[in-house]
């Protein structure tokens, strides 16, 4: 009986709780992440009575959640999927809309901009014209400026965007420790609260939405979670989870870095493909980043390609044109510890000085300066403001806002060439629109002949094949640099190349040699050198392809000075040494400062040993004959030496002394032989002229040496003197200046003397002076050889660098030794091109003459119909010109309606510039295609990915989701069980009634 | 199959306002009457119609640069037509000059209307087109092309330059001649050989040949003003030819014109047939959508439990 009322208050309590479940479902209809809960029911243990098993009613089991572990999986990898292609659609979208917009693009500004130029070169001397394309030019450039702005804006906002999402997932990961360690409490996952496993797998299903993830689920369903796939970094592991972090390239949007525990150990995190996060960074890499370079690329094209169009022009002043425009530099500015109001503006006021370095500037308020800290080389200054503005390597730096004590400021400039793009050129009449040089028919020409001008690319003469180049001996012309170099009558054996200045390059040739120096350019003009007959002249011009053919040789301007030079150029060939001016500091009269003096020093040479000579002919000889040598303009006589006389430094001095008068050079001669302490060797013995030093007995020290010497001074006409250092110095005695010194050693097995040296005749020296130069040139039958009798290399020297590599031959028979001197600063200018005039001497035969200096710089044969180069210029003719003709290429001064430049600067337009040979609206059309290109994708991988998530959530929808009309026939299928378990209580009362009014 | 009763609404929604935003964007094309509204709607065709619009563009570009041309051609032939009929008249004197019956003061009284008509010549040579460019100066435009030097000879000053201009992508055309070779010299075999006489030199020679009743001399300068005149003749071709070359141009651009802009409007444009057609169907489906979600959110069991 009692059986009765258990089974019933049990079975009503069974479907009190499962009406309670039920209305659960019901109220958390509307709940995300809830899981439809079922209640489970079993059968009570039945009783045994006797044989038979009575049952005992049902019990609740429990209450489960709707619930499949891989459906829950499937919907978490296609949500990451689907949820990867949105930041993708977003911002390339964005892009794509702003680029290709027909008033924020670039396109309809390219397009005006050539447009202007075209009107210009329609009336190219319109100011009105000019005007518009300024505006224009302007309007372009900061297009570029807005788009990169816009670019940048974009940059920034899904780096924000990725930081969020990052952030994020640290968030979540740290909800999940908490939810894994409540968890932590039970062992099975069947006694875990369902309303906790929702929640878990709503927190799951969230960080799926960021990153695909990996998730473990534990027998007590705790969950383990790695990034992306089960190799991941692991993000969350029981009751640990990491922290991720993320780094930015500045100089690379395309480029972010995931990282782990940015504030510990940081180590990189496995990578992100998929979810927002995955999306955020595929759109940077993929799209952003390509993008943003393609751009700058784009600018940096178009800057380089207008400036260098624009700088080849001549403006409406006749002046060259310059750059049109510039890509300036733009300034990072990085502040994390400032929290004033603070904020500062650079601009680059020096563009010269301005080197793209970083540095930071903190201020300190105390001394109100900033301290300027060089981020490369950490060289710190202090600037104090005025007007709240200073400048710093070229940089004007202002302030706005109180800065507060400490407030600093990291700073880096950066080149971004769209977001630097700017017009420099704002003035409209230095607007370059025409063509550089032009050609001019003389208005006294006979033919009929038009010139036309072409630019060629490229300067036809590419250097000389052969010769060293003298850049490669060293800048040093003294003789122990010097190489050995054989002559050669047609190959040249050294070049001097364009630019070089202040060359001087030294010969030492032996003695009686026929060597010759012949400096030539490659159109065959001798510069330097000796006059050569007609076989010398072919041959020279034959070896070296760079000779150009149709020139003829001409001597017209060999070893010409001043203004009959080729191009005015400083030259000489022989000896030469200047006076100069240097600037010297010298003390005031009250010696309280210095002041600036200019000294002047004069031309001095000081000779090698002279050419030693006894003459035994028999009859006088001449060691160098008469107008061999011309000093300072002045032909020398010569210099003989009589039957039986030996030639001497002393002989030598008084030849020159006698043309002093018309030379200016006044010379005296001298031998002074020094040595050193150490190479003196005191265990040897010495004979000075044939007189034995000492009478044979070896001095104890360097000083009785020195008195053994003098000793003997009255016959041998030599002195000497031990030095400070220990040395000893002989000379010869007064009256006997430049006489020859013969050192010998008695014992004829030594072939060194006390002295250290060889035995041998050391002649005098001469040491000359002028207060102008001393310039020793070549008479007709003068050569090196002659220069070498006193002692001296010949040279060839060129004081102003040549606008063109001149070829130096070393002619006659022998080999030379060679060093040279030189600067090279001028070396890396541009080629200049100069004006230039064309004279038809015949009608086969032109010269080709330089306006500014007059000089005939070439002299061709012309076949009729041909074509003349010069420069990189190519001249043309119509029809033939006859002789007289004369042609003049120069600059376009007062052409001011001459659109050539402009018409190039229009043709830019269709001119394939970019890789890939697209022009440049071209690569900006492509740019934008392949941007929208990268969203249409997305949009399409979106839509078939979201069928995929669509049936993830219906088959989840299925298991656990609550539907009212299922719950509505469970409420009435529990409510009815109820109201019979009901009345099984009341029927188990009445039973019990019926039992008790039993009477 | 279950759904479940929050799924049945989410889908109702979704799918509502999937078609609600058709339904606004086809709205949108009727009302602007373009096809893309965006560049992102069809970065394809976008690439198409930017690339159309600078063509365009650039046509019109050409046109103003063909009106520019006209200004400067016209100017240039009308000159060019005027120096002519002086010359002409200067023809006709030396014809008359020639003839043996004159006399030295009959050549006198030529010789003032010779002077007279050079003057015209020079003023001519001299003409500026309207915005005040020296026509005849090749590339000089701001400089007086003819002038008097220190010895009275009239020279050129100017240059050779020919100015061209873009007409078309393929066709460049001259807009001027420079005035060396309209106002051209002549060669005359004198004593020392072969010597370039100036335009205007002829022109006062033929004057001085008057006043000092030169018969040989006069003669000389029949021949040479036949060439001057010649001369002049052929620039007047040239003009010409430059100015027919130009109205051709010009119905060219104008066809380009207009085809650039059929291919634009065929790349931009809204159908209009089709976008009716389109936006009748989209706007049925949401109604359909809209009445039969009505309908099936009414049902719940809830309704049948009393």
């Amino acid at each position: 009986m009692s059986d009765i009322l258990s089974i019933g208050a049990g079975a009503t309590q069974l479907y009190r709780q499962s009406l309670a479940t039920v209305s659960n479902n019901i109220a958390n209809l509307n709940t995300e992440g809830y899981s439809r809960q079922v209640t489970s029911s079993a059968e009570g243990m039945p009783s045994q009575q006797g044989t038979v098993f009575i049952g005992t009613g049902a019990r609740l089991q429990g209450i489960a959640r709707a619930y499949d572990e891989f459906i829950e999986s499937s919907l978490r990898n296609s949500s990451s999927d689907l949820s990867t292609q949105e930041p993708m659609i977003q911002y390339a979208n964005r892009i794509v809309d702003l680029l290709g917009s027909q008033t924020s693009g670039l396109s309809s500004a390219l397009d005006q901009f050539f447009a202007s130029a075209s009107d210009l070169s329609a009336d190219p001397g319109s100011t009105i014209q000019r005007n518009k394309f300024v505006r224009d030019a302007d309007a372009l450039a900061s297009r570029f400026r807005e788009i990169a702005g816009h670019f940048s804006a974009i940059e920034q906002e899904s780096r924000s965007s990725v930081e969020l999402q990052v952030s994020t997932i640290n968030t979540l990961s740290q909800q999940l420790v908490t939810v894994n360690s409540q968890l932590s409490g039970k062992i099975s996952i069947d006694k875990q609260p369902p309303g906790l496993l929702d929640q878990r797998d709503q927190i799951l299903r969230d960080l799926a939405d960021i990153s695909k993830i990996h998730v473990t689920e534990s027998t007590d369903g705790q969950v383990a979670v790695r990034l992306s796939t089960s190799s991941g970094t692991l993000l969350v592991d029981g009751k640990a989870s990491v922290d991720l972090g993320v780094s930015f390239d500045p100089n690379d949007p395309g480029r972010v870095d995931i990282l782990v525990e940015p504030y510990g150990e940081t180590r990189a995190a496995s990578s992100v493909t998929s979810g927002v996060l995955g999306g955020l960074i595929n759109f940077r890499t993929q799209t952003l980043g390509p993008a943003m370079d393609n751009f700058d690329y784009l600018a940096q094209t178009m800057v380089a390609e207008v400036n260098q169009i624009h700088s080849a022009g001549i403006d409406s002043r006749g002046q060259r044109g310059t750059d049109l425009f510039q890509i300036g530099a733009v300034f990072d500015v990085e502040a994390p510890t400032v929290e004033s109001d603070v904020s500062l503006e650079i601009k680059v006021a020096d563009p010269a000085a301005f080197k793209f370095a970083p540095f930071k500037i903190t201020w300190m308020s105390e001394d109100s300066v900033w301290r300027v800290e060089d981020g490369t080389s950490g060289a710190v200054t202090f600037a104090q403001p005025i007007n709240d503005s200073f400048t710093y390597a070229g940089l004007e730096i202002s302030s706005k806002g109180r800065a507060e004590e400490g407030d600093t400021f990291f700073v880096e400039p950066r080149e971004r060439p769209a977001a630097g793009f700017n017009l420099v050129q704002k003035d409209p009449l230095a607007i370059a629109a025409a063509e550089r040089l032009r050609v001019i028919a003389h208005d006294g020409n006979i033919s009929e002949s038009k010139a036309t001008l072409n630019y060629g690319l490229e300067q036809e003469f590419q250097g000389f094949n052969y010769g060293t180049n003298i850049i490669s001996l060293g800048n040093n012309d003294s003789s122990a640099a010097a190489v050995t170099v054989d002559a050669s009558n047609f190959v040249p054996a050294f070049v001097i190349p364009r630019g070089a200045d202040s060359v001087a390059l030294m010969m030492d040739v032996p003695e009686g040699s026929d060597l010759q120096y012949q400096v030539m350019t490659n159109e065959g003009i001798h510069l330097l050198g000796h006059s050569i007959d007609s076989g010398t002249e072919s041959a020279l011009m034959s070896g070296d392809p760079a000779f150009h053919a149709e020139s003829s040789y001409s001597s017209t301007y060999l070893n010409a000075t001043g203004t009959d030079a080729y191009r005015n150029l400083d030259m000489t060939y022989g000896h030469l040494a200047r006076s100069f001016e240097r600037q010297d500091w010298v003390p005031n009269v009250n010696g309280d400062g210095m002041y600036a003096q200019t000294v002047t020093e004069i031309a001095q040479v000081a000779s090698s040993p002279v050419r030693l000579q006894q003459n035994n002919a028999g009859i006088p000889i001449d060691m160098i004959s008469s107008n061999s040598l011309i000093l300072n303009g002045q032909a020398l006589s010569a210099y003989s030496l009589a039957d039986g006389e030996s030639s001497s430094a002393a002989a030598m001095a008084t030849w020159l002394n006698s043309a002093s008068a018309n030379t200016g050079v006044t010379v005296t001669a001298s031998n002074e032989i020094s040595v050193a302490a150490e190479d003196i060797n005191l265990l040897e013995q010495l004979t000075i002229n044939g007189q034995l030093v000492g009478n044979g007995a070896l001095p104890a020290d360097v000083a009785a040496l020195s008195s053994a010497i003098n000793a003997l001074s009255d016959t041998t006409n030599v002195q000497a003197y031990v030095t400070s250092t220990g040395g000893l110095v002989m000379l010869n005695t007064a009256g006997n200046e430049g006489e020859t010194i013969a050192l010998g050693n008695p014992d004829s097995s030594s072939a060194t003397n006390a002295l250290g040296m060889a035995n041998q005749v050391i002649a005098g020296q001469l040491q000359m002076q002028s207060s102008d130069q001393i310039r020793f040139t070549f008479g007709s039958a003068g050569g090196p050889t002659d220069l070498g009798v006193l002692g001296l290399r010949t040279g060839v020297y060129i004081n102003n660098a040549a606008d063109e590599d001149l070829a130096v031959f070393i002619t006659g028979t022998g080999s030379a030794s060679v060093a040279a001197g030189f600067s090279t600063a001028g070396m890396n200018l541009p080629p200049s091109e100069s004006p230039f005039k064309v004279d038809f001497l015949s009608a086969d035969q032109y010269s080709i003459i330089d306006s500014s200096t007059g000089t005939v710089v070439a002299t061709r044969d012309y076949v009729a119909g041909g074509e003349i180069q010069y420069q990189g210029l190519t001249l043309s003719f119509d029809s033939a010109p006859k002789a007289g003709d004369s042609f003049v290429v120069d600059g376009n001064e007062n052409g001011v309606g001459d659109n050539g430049n402009m018409l190039m600067l229009v043709a830019l337009q269709d001119k394939p510039v970019l890789q890939g040979s697209r022009t440049l609206s071209d690569g900006y059309i492509d740019l934008v295609s392949t941007v929208g290109n990268k969203a249409t994708l997305s949009k399409i991988s979106q839509e078939a990915l979201a069928v995929v998530y669509d049936q993830a959530v219906q088959s989840k929808d299925q298991v656990s989701g609550v539907s009212l009309d299922q719950e509505a026939a469970d409420l009435i299928r529990l409510q009815q069980a109820y109201q019979a378990s009901a009345q099984i209580i009341q029927m188990s009362s009445k039973i019990f009634d019926s039992i008790l009014g039993i009477r | 199959m279950k759904i479940s009763t929050g799924q049945l609404f989410d889908r109702a929604v979704t799918q509502m306002s999937t078609q609600q935003t058709k339904v606004a964007e086809m709205q949108a094309r009727l009302a602007s009457g373009k096809q893309i509204m965006q560049t992102s709607d069809n970065p394809d065709q976008a690439g198409l119609i930017q690339r159309l619009n600078t063509a365009y563009n650039r046509q019109e570009t050409y046109e103003a640069s063909l009106a520019k041309v006209e200004d400067r051609l016209m100017a240039e032939e009308s000159a060019l037509m005027a120096t002519d009929n002086i010359l002409q008249r200067v023809r006709e004197l030396s014809v008359r000059a020639s003839s043996d019956t004159l006399s030295a003061k009959d050549r006198e009284i030529i010789a003032i209307e010779v002077s007279t008509l050079k003057e015209g010549l020079l003023a001519l040579a001299n003409t500026e087109d309207v915005s005040g460019n020296y026509v005849f100066a090749g590339s000089t435009v701001h400089t007086r092309p003819f002038n008097e030097n220190a010895s009275g000879d009239i020279t050129y000053q100017g240059d050779d330059n020919l100015v061209s201009v873009d007409v078309s992508e393929q066709r460049r055309i001259n807009m001027n001649r420079p005035g060396n070779e309209v106002f051209t010299s002549v060669v005359r075999i004198g004593a020392d050989g072969e010597v370039r006489v100036g335009f205007f030199n002829v022109i006062e020679d033929f004057s001085r040949a008057l006043q000092s009743n030169d018969i040989g001399a006069i003669q000389r300068s029949l021949g040479e003003i036949d060439k001057l005149s010649a001369n002049i003749s052929f620039s007047q071709a040239d003009v010409g030819s430059r100015l027919g070359v130009m109205d051709s141009q010009r119905d060219v651009l104008s066809d380009a014109k207009m085809r650039y802009k059929e291919l634009l409007s065929n790349a931009e444009d809204l159908d209009y047939a089709t976008a009716v057609t389109e936006l009748s169907a989209e706007l049925l489906s949401l109604e359909a959508a809209q009445s039969s979600f009505a309908k099936i959110s009414q049902l719940s069991l809830f309704n049948y439990i009393r």
